[in-house]
């Protein structure tokens, strides 16, 4: 809402300058988001909050600054007396002019008070220059002198105005009713629009000529030709206005403060208002008005506890004290002087109050947020346990981090052509009701897609080692739960390379990392099994399963979908599930002392048959090795043309250890032998 | 009685060796030189087998004469071994080779502010809670006083999600548009006293543009017991700030709306890391909002049938992308999302 300084000036008396009196407003809750122009040229902008319809026009921010300063708001000053004038007009041209009006509300529920007033005889002419300068600074496109007072009234008052072009009316009547199915109405905007029965029109004998509360009608519209105009001010019911505006894809000022709520109490003052300025400035008389509704005005009783308040406030005000800070924002307390409980009667602008806990911040307001003291609770003392979810994620993404891997964060919303581009066919993907726009319609079903999208960046970008995780929620119809933690692994280019070595990011990185990652979470060891991963190419992806159970997946990226990406490089990508990878955590194990005598070490180097696995041979090693064999690794893997067409070469690190003596080399000899004689007789090996 | 010749030959061998030794200029030469004075074929090993045919009375002698030259010898090689090393002629590494390339991993900035930011309320006792980023309507709106068609729901512009609710009574599914749904969610499974700390991913419908994106993170905070005021709230908030940004860091609470609490603050911060000029321009200080707070409504703990006449306390939250590009000098908020390795290295 912007304010000018000089408008406020005519309701309240300001002493302070223009930053002085922003930082006051700012700091009463008001907030002075911008301040424009100097000295009396100063315009406010001010972000008033859903709950303060009240303050949505200069009267309303006057009156507050007078609350604030410890002024008096003058009302009377400017308006108060032409309105008595304008009354006395009423009154004159009465008896003499036809035609009667009738206004009939069908809807009492939606506007509980509809006021008309004829004037006749108006001329239309541009507004004066005062109240076109007063527009403008608030925003305002000057049009002509009987919209200008409409709007001008609305800033002044808060009070939403719409003045029909009377003889373009169909006949002397106003009805308000819901529209009928499909009915039609060009609003002054220039859009045709096709009505529904939920919304609340302003009907003339024939046809809707306005959307109540919203925008008028193109039809009707006041034109250089108007001669007759009809003065609308009323209330309408805030939630109708709302829905109306929000389903018809159209807000306006009238509609920002009816479904904020206007002040029922002020209908009539600012038609008096609108009134008079015609009068006074388009010329013409007016005929008597005529009022539809009878509202009862509901007069709120608040019982404040002074005792509760101190409590939810931290403050130590005596009742006396609470009376007269709520005095100052208007709210009238009785009751009995000496007790603790006031009797709060909050003013009909206020509609926003109606509980001790709006009080309490108006007496909070009231001392000012920043001179109420800090202080400390005293709280139970006990340690924060730090064993929650958020802490053990936090912890699967240090192990990542540990372990070389950077921290991705991808958005949690893809287009259909993501899910298209990866197999996925819409069902397999929720969808957004109300997307921004295409590229984000979808909730992200799997990580994947993402961190495919941050490989595709940062190759662009020329980077040479690419190595990432990302932990998040993805969300899968038809799966329980729902929604899912996954963790995704991206992995392309070198895992590392300086002058000496070369380490090209490959299945045996992935693996390597994702073993590491859950032996130190304590998971038990992973196995990769062949599974056809429909991400993955052809034949090349694995099911991930520890103990048993399958709890993700990995692969090499789908070359027809790096193709769609623009990817030519190979990628590793990793998907597994946060929920069964936590879920496979071991209590940790009692610590085990260093063995006290040494081990024996021996290297085994065999040729087998390419058809035989790695698994096969450590299979055998490590079933012959028994007890005695306390550790073993392959060093060496070597294929080529030196060796027999068909075959391959593995080269293992045997350490053999008693733990309550040292073996001797006779023994070594023994079972060592005993693996090769085994690995020769089972899997074909030749000892080389 | 003169001593038997040998004794004269490891004399010998000691001078021999000694002057051998010192004239080695490289390892292998320091190595051959102790096959030659050690080695199994080495002159002392010959001598030794001597000992036999020594006068019994000698034998003794001979034996510790031996030992002695033997290990000078040793000493010596040793010591040229140690000198050697040391001289400015040793083969040498060049030190202005770059070292093992070793992958260097990275938190996101997010991770690590938000961690930052739930560590200081870990300290004074909270403890981490969380829950669903697909949310139903009633925790993330009817629970927290934001009743439909009201225009406090206008500040959180909502993504509705296009399936049907599990749970129909407690109405649609959207994506969270703030953490707050999880206070409803723990306040009703406890009883008071509660004090917890949510972080999480929340989504709004913003077009993305340097300050705004459709997702983000907060972090979010309630505390309920039967006296936490409205002056407690500024005094732990107070901390906390301090504890982020440094004990330098001056607050100022404003009066705000939001329909979960009342009275409601929008706190501003000023420290030596405010520079991005987002401050109000007629302020002689630069305040930058940091985050928003008050004592929670009558209404929402009514909602999950706590006794507002019983009981009370404060909730507050922040946004996490705005502190993180207030700590590290980010000016583009998209940043985060864009995941550009240059970018993520530096954290």
């Amino acid at each position: 809402m912007r304010v000018p300084i000089e408008w406020l000036k005519e309701f309240v008396t300001i002493r302070l300058a223009p930053e002085a009196l922003a930082d006051r407003l700012t700091m009463a809750g008001l907030e002075v988001k911008a301040l424009e122009g100097a000295g009396q040229d100063a315009i406010f902008e001010i972000e008033v909050t859903p709950n303060r319809a009240d303050c949505l026009s200069i009267v309303g921010i006057a009156r507050e600054v007078a609350a604030i300063t410890g002024q008096k708001l003058h009302l009377s000053k400017a308006s108060a007396p032409r309105i008595s004038q304008s009354r006395r007009a009423v009154k004159s041209a009465t008896a003499t002019i036809q035609p009667q009006i009738s206004i009939r509300i069908d809807e009492r529920s939606g506007c509980p008070l509809y006021i008309g007033r004829l004037i006749d005889g108006v001329a239309v002419a541009p507004s004066p220059e005062w109240m076109q300068r007063r527009l403008r600074a608030c925003g305002e496109r000057a049009i002509n002198n009987l919209v200008d007072i409409t709007n001008y009234v609305l800033l002044e008052y808060g009070q939403p105005l719409h003045a029909f072009d009377f003889d373009r009316l169909s006949q002397a009547t106003i009805i308000v009713r819901r529209a009928q199915a499909q009915e039609k109405l060009r609003t002054l905007d220039g859009v045709d629009r096709t009505l529904t029965p939920e919304t609340l029109v302003i009907a003339d004998g024939a046809k809707a000529v306005a959307v109540a509360g919203i925008m008028g009608g193109i039809g009707t519209e006041v034109t250089d030709a108007t001669r007759r105009v009809l003065l609308e001010s009323a209330y309408f019911e805030p939630r109708l206005i709302r829905r109306t505006a929000r389903r018809l894809g159209l807000a306006s000022e009238s509609s920002y403060r009816f479904e904020r709520g206007v002040n029922l109490e002020g209908v009539s003052g600012a038609s008096a208002r609108a009134e008079q300025l015609m009068l006074e400035l388009a010329g013409g008389m007016s005929k008597p008005v005529v009022v539809a509704g009878k509202p009862k005005v509901r007069k709120t009783t608040v019982v404040l506890d002074v005792d509760r308040m101190n409590r939810w406030l931290g403050t130590r005000l005596t009742a006396s004290q609470a009376r007269a800070r709520l005095a100052r924002f208007s709210c009238a307390a009785s009751g009995p002087a000496k007790g603790q409980m006031l009797r709060v009667a909050p003013p009909a602008f206020r509609p926003d109050i109606t509980q001790p806990v709006d009080l309490y911040e108006e007496i909070g307001r009231s001392v000012g947020f920043d001179r109420l003291p800090s202080t400390l609770p005293k709280l139970e003392t006990r340690p924060s346990l730090r064993r929650s979810r958020y802490d053990a994620l936090l912890e699967l993404r240090r192990v990542c981090a540990q372990q070389g891997l950077i921290e991705a964060m991808s958005w949690g919303l893809v287009s259909e052509k993501d899910l298209t581009q990866f197999g996925l066919r819409r069902e397999q993907a929720a969808g957004i009701l109300n997307p921004l726009n295409q590229d984000y319609a979808f909730l992200r079903p799997m990580l994947v897609i993402g961190l495919s999208r941050v490989v595709r960046h940062n190759l662009a970008r020329g980077a040479s080692s690419i190595r990432f995780f990302e932990l998040g929620s993805v969300v899968r119809p038809g799966e329980q739960p729902l929604e899912q933690a996954r963790l995704g692994v991206a992995l392309a280019l070198d895992w590392s390379r300086d002058w000496r070595v070369r380490q090209a990011a490959d299945f045996y990185t992935l693996k390597g990392l994702l073993g590491a990652v859950t032996a130190r979470l304590g998971v038990s060891q992973l196995s990769f099994e062949q599974a056809d991963i429909p991400w993955a190419i052809g034949g090349q992806g694995s099911a991930v399963v520890s103990d048993g159970r399958v709890i993700g997946a990995c692969g090499p990226l789908a070359l027809a979908i790096a193709k769609l990406l623009d990817i030519d490089q190979e990628v590793w990508l990793a998907d597994l599930s946060v929920d069964l990878l936590l879920s496979a955590r071991r209590a940790q194990a009692a610590t085990q002392e260093p063995p006290a005598f040494p081990a024996v070490k021996r290297d085994l180097s065999i040729l087998v048959s390419e058809r035989i696995s790695h698994e096969q041979v450590a299979r055998v090693i490590r079933e012959q090795g028994g007890q005695l064999l306390s550790a073993f690794a392959l060093i060496d893997r070597y294929t080529g043309s030196s060796l027999p067409v068909g075959t391959y070469s593995l080269t293992f690190s045997l350490e053999y250890r008693q733990a309550q003596r040292t073996l001797t080399a006779e023994e070594v000899d023994v079972l060592h032998q005993q693996i090769t004689a085994q690995l020769e007789q089972t899997c074909g090996a030749k000892l080389r | 009685m003169s001593a038997h010749p040998a004794f004269q030959e490891l004399d010998q061998i000691d001078a021999s060796a000694s002057a051998g030794i010192a004239s080695a200029q490289t390892p292998d030469a320091i190595e051959q030189q102790r096959i030659t004075w050690l080695g199994r074929k080495s002159q002392l090993s010959e001598l030794l087998k001597l000992i036999p045919q020594l006068e019994p009375q000698e034998r003794g002698a001979f034996g510790q004469r031996a030992n002695e030259v033997k290990r000078a010898i040793e000493q010596r090689l040793d010591a040229r071994r140690i000198q050697l090393a040391a001289s400015p002629d040793a083969p040498a590494y060049d030190r202005t080779l770059p070292g093992m390339a070793l992958p260097a991993g990275h938190l996101h900035p997010i991770t690590q502010t938000m961690e930052a930011i739930v560590s200081v309320f870990a300290s004074m006792g909270f403890e981490v809670a969380d829950g669903p980023e697909m949310e139903f309507e009633h925790y993330n709106f009817d629970g927290l006083n934001i009743p439909d068609d009201h225009p406090s729901r206008e500040s959180f512009d909502t993504f509705f999600v296009d399936l049907p609710s599990p749970e129909p009574k407690k109405g649609k599914l959207l994506l969270r548009s703030h953490t707050s749904p999880v206070q409803v969610r723990v306040m009703e499974k406890r009883k008071p006293p509660v004090r917890i700390v949510v972080p999480g991913r929340v989504f709004r419908r913003d077009a993305l543009d340097p300050g705004h994106s459709f997702m983000f993170h907060q972090v979010e905070g309630l505390l309920v017991d039967d006296r936490a005021s409205f002056t407690d709230l500024k005094g732990i908030l107070q901390q906390f700030l301090q504890a982020l940004f440094g004990p330098d860091t001056q607050t100022r609470f404003r009066p705000h709306y939001f329909p979960f609490t009342e009275p409601s603050a929008e706190i501003d911060i000023a420290s030596s890391l405010s520079t991005d000029g987002q401050g109000s321009s007629f302020a002689r200080k630069r305040w930058i909002e940091i985050m928003g707070c008050g004592m929670v409504h009558p209404n929402v703990l009514r909602r999950v049938g706590y006794d507002p006449n019983k009981v009370q306390g404060f909730a507050f939250g922040m946004g996490v992308e705005r502190i993180a590009m207030l700590r590290h000098g980010i000016k583009d908020i998209r940043a985060f999302f864009e995941n550009d390795m240059r970018f993520l290295e530096q954290f």
